[in-house]
């Protein structure tokens, strides 16, 4: 069981209070860790053999596929409907009703039987159903402009420009990859025990992995249906220069909140990969040698980091200037035994934003994959095992968790409209997370169990005018109103990375913190806010293509290399 | 139950211990025994058993404005007994209460409990965390559960409406036996119709103001 154990080391574990405020959470970046990457590796150490194996799909690109994922155990298939989509059904918001591709991950190698059953089902999304024989249901759609220059230029036998490509980074975007137990799934449950599954999402992310190489197959196939003497294929550089795009919106917001021992497993084992680095003594010169390239790597990303987002184009300008910093203070260093790495990571807390820390945490994390990369299998959890309250617990106790987890939350006023302003709800419309605004919406009576602070409070003064001889199950069988928070607070007195530490209700909430915080989780990169609850990423941009997954796999993929910006 | 086994809608475990939440919390449910509810509907139907149907006979049936009423509690010298004067009690709250407590030893004695196949998860749990098997009676109908909190025989007559639900300890150590859990939690059309329309009682109707806030209004032709 992973607790937070600091007894034995020098350097302790960052506290909750400082990782898990949202400010922090939003300058999050992707590591050796993240869930995409754990695939990749796992594809590239068991030899995956990952390949297209169907394609009947007509000029107007209509039609279906499938490309597989086979390991040395199972065999995983992505079944794709593609469609030619009226550009004004184009929507990345949950309640379009047609894509340009759909797709849903099975278990195994469907039949002709269950590609008829999964051609009625899957191109309707959450108005189908699928079964247990899949895993997960997804769609994506062209990110058009940049899909048409491509196709055109394929079709005139030339090659793209790298730097358009670049712009933009990605030929489709899926806007929702759901999986366990959703519109049918199979519920993760039966599957967690399989190896390749132990990590988080890995069934999601292998159905985005393949997604990608549809992106590029089918921009290949429309060209070529164009002009089937010029066309030509595109370039491999350019073929893995190119990642899948995601949009998402606030229905995955509440995830990390209503998994709260999942995420203190995300977030341990982040922070204790961090801390044995810092602990680390004698940094080798090869490993000196990593860092700066991986900053100058890291800089060669920043310049495609694109936003149209304020308070983003702040940030990533103030992560460039960090990375300055960075550069400079590491060419500072004459030797590679002079540099200690807790001293480097105290200087990024002195000296940079919030993007250039966490960038830091990132870099400082890719340099031991020797100590770091076991922790990528302690962040999967059976949370069921701590869904029991423990009634027999005092109320003082009880008082006394809250009290010091959630110190934070007594410092609020609740009463205040700023604190109290928002509430998190499910919409009839389309049945997705929602935040409204609470004194001027219709809707706060029917609030979901996400203003964890607040509620904790009122807990503690209901819990404050009891008797504090009496146990928790006395205190509940009075109060069940109370019962949600109760089980939390049990929680984190146990796993104390399960709360964020900030306020989820609050008027200037940002909800793109919390996204960005999960998806670092995953792997993305280019975090490009539409708003400050939507968000677009990258997925496995500059990722291995299938092939070179078995021969020198590059394990630091995810930066792109410094000639790879330089040609776009 | 209602047999239309032609449309039944074979959901996920997942999709059916959500559809039970917020049917329990459109029903007037606290929260956290919402969340309870999901989870004992789940663990019917890993085990194959009508949680749909328990749970439809229970919102259809309870004073929903009476849900979460404590039981009363009296210690007598044959055991406890729980009851609610002129009601009858309910199976989530009486369940939560009971795996609260954990299992004490002492006798139990539930009265006219809604339902009771619900109890049976929160017993189990009871049953699990003690490491006692429990014997569990209910007006002619007995089943028993064994130390790590499995059945080890049916539950046939706890499907029914209302019964006295009395609860023993019993010395049943369970044979390491691995469960093949069911995948999917059949509902019935005129289940899934009332489970549904309890569920829709938490959604916020839509409003120019929550869809322009729901993402970032722009179109994904770029």
């Amino acid at each position: 069981m992973a607790k937070v154990h600091t007894a034995a080391h020098s350097i302790p574990l960052r506290p909750p209070e400082q990782v898990l405020r949202l400010e922090r959470m939003g300058s999050m970046h992707q590591t050796r860790l993240s869930f995409m990457r754990v695939l990749l590796r796992r594809f590239a150490a068991e030899k995956w053999q990952v390949e297209k194996r169907y394609w009947e799909i007509d000029e107007q690109g209509v039609g279906a596929a499938v490309y597989v994922c086979e390991g040395p155990q199972r065999t995983y298939s992505l079944v794709v409907f593609s469609n030619d989509l009226d550009p004004s059904k184009r929507s990345d918001r949950v309640i379009a009703e047609e894509w340009d591709a759909t797709f849903t991950l099975v278990d195994g190698v469907p039949d002709a039987s269950d590609i008829a059953r999964l051609q009625r089902n899957v191109p309707l999304q959450e108005a189908g159903r699928i079964t247990d024989k899949e895993l997960s249901l997804s769609r994506a759609n062209r990110s058009v402009r940049l899909f048409n220059y491509v196709r055109a230029e394929l079709a005139a036998g030339r090659q793209p420009e790298a730097s358009e490509l670049n712009k933009v980074g990605y030929l489709m975007r899926t806007t929702a990859v759901y999986g366990s137990g959703k519109f049918g799934a199979l519920d993760r449950r039966f599957i967690a025990n399989r190896e390749e599954f132990s990590s988080p999402f890995q069934s999601e992310l292998m159905a985005v992995y393949m997604i990608r190489m549809f992106s590029v197959d089918i921009v290949e196939h429309l060209a070529r249906a164009d002009a089937p003497a010029n066309a030509v294929e595109l370039a491999k550089d350019l073929r893995k220069s190119l990642g899948i795009g995601n949009s998402t919106g606030l229905g995955m917001a509440p995830f990390i909140v209503n998994h709260p021992v999942l995420f203190h497993h995300w977030i341990l084992a982040r922070e204790n990969a961090l801390r044995d680095v810092r602990q680390q003594a004698g940094l080798s010169a090869e490993k000196f040698a990593l860092l700066k390239c991986l900053v100058d790597r890291q800089q060669c990303g920043l310049a495609h980091w694109n936003s149209e987002h304020p308070l983003q184009v702040e940030k990533v300008s103030a992560l460039a200037n960090d990375l300055e910093n960075l550069a400079a203070h590491l060419a500072a260093v004459k030797r590679n035994t002079d540099l200690t790495l807790n001293e480097l990571y105290q200087w990024s807390e002195d000296n940079l934003s919030l993007e250039g820390q966490e960038c830091v945490v990132t870099l400082l994390i890719e340099l031991y994959p020797e100590v770091v990369d076991q922790y990528a299998s302690q962040m999967s959890v059976n949370e069921e095992s701590y869904f029991n309250i423990d009634g027999r617990m005092g109320l003082g106790t009880l008082s006394k968790i809250m009290k010091t987890h959630y110190r934070f939350a007594f410092d609020l006023d609740f009463e205040s409209p700023q604190a109290n302003a928002r509430f998190w709800y499910a919409s009839e419309e389309k049945l997705e997370p929602r935040l409204g605004e609470r004194f001027e919406e219709q809707g706060a009576e029917r609030e979901h169990p996400l203003a964890i602070a607040r509620d904790i409070v009122r807990t503690c003064t209901a819990i404050d005018a009891c008797d504090s001889a009496m146990s928790v199950a006395e205190f509940l069988m009075l109060h069940p109103e109370h019962r949600h928070v109760v089980r939390r607070a049990q929680q984190v007195a146990e796993f104390p990375y399960a709360e964020i530490v900030d306020n989820l209700i609050a008027h200037d909430m940002m909800p793109i913190d919390l996204l960005r915080c999960k998806l670092s989780f995953f792997g993305a990169i280019k975090f490009d806010p539409r708003s400050d609850r939507w968000v677009r990423i990258n997925m496995f941009q500059h990722a291995p293509l299938p092939e070179e997954l078995h021969n020198n796999y590059d394990d630091t993929w995810i930066y792109p290399s410094v000639s790879s910006a330089v040609s776009g | 139950m209602i047999d239309n086994s032609e449309a039944t809608r074979q959901l996920s475990i997942g999709e059916l211990d959500s559809l039970i939440l917020k049917a329990c919390r459109g029903a007037g449910y606290s929260w956290g025994l919402s969340q309870e509810a999901g989870r004992a509907a789940a663990w019917l139907a890993l085990r194959g058993l009508s949680a749909a149907g328990a749970f439809v006979t229970l919102l259809q049936q309870i004073d929903t404005t009476l849900i979460s009423h404590t039981p009363e509690v009296l210690a007598q010298p044959s055991g406890i007994r729980l009851s609610r004067a002129g009601n009858g009690l309910c199976p989530v709250m009486t369940g939560a209460m009971l795996s609260d407590f954990g299992w004490s030893g002492e006798k139990v004695v539930a009265e006219q409990v809604y339902s009771p196949l619900i109890l049976i998860p929160f017993l189990a749990a009871s049953a699990k965390g003690a490491n006692a098997g429990l014997a569990v009676r209910g007006d002619g109908v007995q089943l028993v559960i064994g130390n790590d909190g499995e059945l080890t025989s049916g539950s046939a007559g706890f499907d029914e409406s209302q019964r006295t639900v009395e609860i023993t300890a019993m010395n049943y150590v369970s044979e390491s036996e691995e469960i093949k859990f069911s995948r999917r939690a059949p509902v019935s059309p005129a289940e899934l119709q009332i489970l549904e329309s309890f569920a829709h009682l938490t959604y916020v109707p839509a409003s120019d103001q929550s869809r322009s806030g729901a993402g970032a209004g722009l179109t994904d032709n770029d």
